[in-house]
């Protein structure tokens, strides 16, 4: 069976003011149906711009300049702009490091997370409501009603991210790219949000593609590792292998860290 | 001992609406105590809440206590400000955008008069050298650095004047984990180097058992645990820090 995603030779470049900087350059990648896989490297070496590229949301001084990104055999980059609309969120949905600045301050998580059923599933809004808060006791969230009626900031960080879940979830996507979701959260918080993310795979049926710099959560969820270094993939496989025998420079630096701080 | 902290408590109010009084008051502090032995670190983990920030701050006089008494020991801290310094979680936010990096060290120089203003340069170079970065630094401004190298500019800063005590509040957090391997390092280097002592917060258990040589576990503002590092993970004595290192591991 081909892969959900297919990603072969994509290059990003930032076209700034007097230069060009190349923020990927030739990234191949594949996640299949059910699987969760890892994007590990360090901050600046193109996880999030290749992420971002998949449904082409990069920020503006970014151009995608090469590659495909095949998602269930269609390539994304030759779709025209409007028929991203339901792929975006709908087959592909992203939760991420601050929840709270990518939610809507202004109204509750109920108003937004119903705002996303509608869209996307064209229900009404009885039926939407109904569903928002089931979305939000899906992500185990024991008072879901005062959840539902809630503003973001009378929310904990980890609260937060749950409910970015359930919206994320609230599409049925079939890939959910997490770019570090769980970095700004505490050590008990994030234990939960990963049991939670595994959870929710295996029950809903979607893949995880997650972004990291931190090994320890790889090892604890993801079977395969892609390592990324200066815009490029510079090593990648299963996750025991890597840990086992890793090739690259940086990915014995990250491992060297993991022994070294990710761990107890 | 460089410090004792005594039944220290404090509470902050809780704001219910815009104009009406405080309703409520939150417990941030409640009755904390421990001592601080000299050129031994000292690691505070817990937590979002359980009041490490606010013992930092408290101990460092930025905001006052309702009750308790902090007992500084004049045989290593006679001159407060100079003697201790802190360093925070966010390197982006404690350095001035608009000042370049040299007079960003030379700031502390000019008020705690540690040179003379001829011996500035060379010693801001020393600085830079002592935390890993070389002199082309000097002349940049924050946004010319990453994440690690601002925070290794905010400890030369730090430095600058020579301080016996160091609070280092989530000093590393905000970085890659490679990043993070590398400043714990450095930490560990110069508390060597200068006979420095840390009080180390972070919420990364395995920073802490890394670099601490003493473990106060808080929650909701009391101290849970205080025990010497090798203890607290061998045989974790209080149910919460066995939650915690549950979670962590």
């Amino acid at each position: 069976m081909s892969p959900l995603l297919e990603v072969k030779g994509l290059k990003v470049d930032f076209h700034l003011e007097n230069r060009i900087v190349h923020a990927v350059e030739g990234v191949d990648l594949q996640v299949r149906r059910n699987e969760t896989v890892v994007l590990a490297g360090e901050s600046g070496s193109g996880k999030t711009i290749t992420t971002l590229a998949l449904t082409r949301i990069l920020p503006a001084p970014a151009r995608i300049v090469a590659g495909q990104v095949l998602l269930e055999g269609r390539d994304m980059l030759a779709l025209e702009e409007k028929k991203l609309y339901s792929i975006r969120g709908g087959v592909i949905a992203y939760i991420f490091q601050e929840p709270a600045s990518f939610l809507n301050p202004v109204l509750t998580i109920g108003e937004q997370i119903v705002e996303a059923v509608i869209w996307h599933q064209r229900l009404g809004r009885q039926e939407a409501q109904d569903q928002g808060r089931e979305l939000l006791r899906q992500v185990r969230i024991a008072e879901a009603d005062r959840v539902f009626n809630s503003f973001p900031h009378q929310l904990s960080g980890g609260m937060n991210q749950r409910a970015f879940i359930a919206m994320a979830l609230a599409c049925k996507p079939s890939l959910l790219i997490a770019d570090e979701p769980t970095t700004s959260l505490d050590v008990t918080i994030e234990a939960e949000i990963l049991k939670l993310l595994t959870e929710l795979k295996e029950k809903v049926g979607f893949s995880l593609l997650f972004i990291t710099h931190n090994l320890a959560i790889a090892r604890k969820i993801s079977q395969r590792i892609y390592v990324m270094y200066r815009g490029r993939v510079v090593e990648n496989g299963l996750t025991e292998d890597i840990f086992k025998d890793p090739k690259h420079f940086h990915t014995r630096e990250l491992i060297a860290a993991y022994h070294k701080i990710g761990k107890l | 001992m460089i410090l004792e902290a005594v039944d220290i408590s404090k509470k902050f109010p809780v704001e219910k609406g815009m104009f009406g009084p405080a309703s409520a008051r939150t417990v941030a502090l409640d009755r904390v105590n421990f001592r601080l032995m000299e050129f031994t670190t000292l690691g505070i983990v817990g937590e979002s809440g359980s009041g490490k920030t606010t013992l930092a701050r408290v101990l460092l006089g930025l905001i006052p206590a309702d009750s308790g008494t902090i007992r500084f020991n004049d045989a290593f801290i006679s001159d407060f400000r100079k003697d201790v310094q802190i360093i925070f979680q966010n390197p982006y936010n404690s350095l001035d955008p608009k000042m370049r990096i040299k007079d960003a060290l030379y700031e502390p120089l000019i008020i705690h008069s540690v040179c003379p203003r001829r011996e500035m340069r060379g010693k801001a170079s020393e600085l830079l050298r002592i935390v890993g970065l070389d002199d082309a630094a000097m002349e940049r401004y924050p946004s010319q650095f990453s994440g690690g190298q601002r925070q290794r500019i905010c400890i030369a800063r730090a430095l600058a004047c020579g301080p016996k005590l160091l609070v280092l509040d989530e000093p590393i957090s905000s970085l890659d984990l490679t990043i993070q391997a590398k400043l714990l390092d450095l930490f560990v280097e110069l508390k060597e180097k200068f006979r420095l002592t840390y009080i180390f917060i972070s919420h990364n258990l395995s920073v802490i058992r890394h670099i601490a040589d003493t473990v106060l576990v808080m929650k909701h503002g009391r101290v849970v645990e205080h025990a010497a590092a090798h203890d607290l993970f061998e045989r974790p004595a209080a149910e919460y820090t066995r939650q915690l290192l549950e979670a962590a591991r």
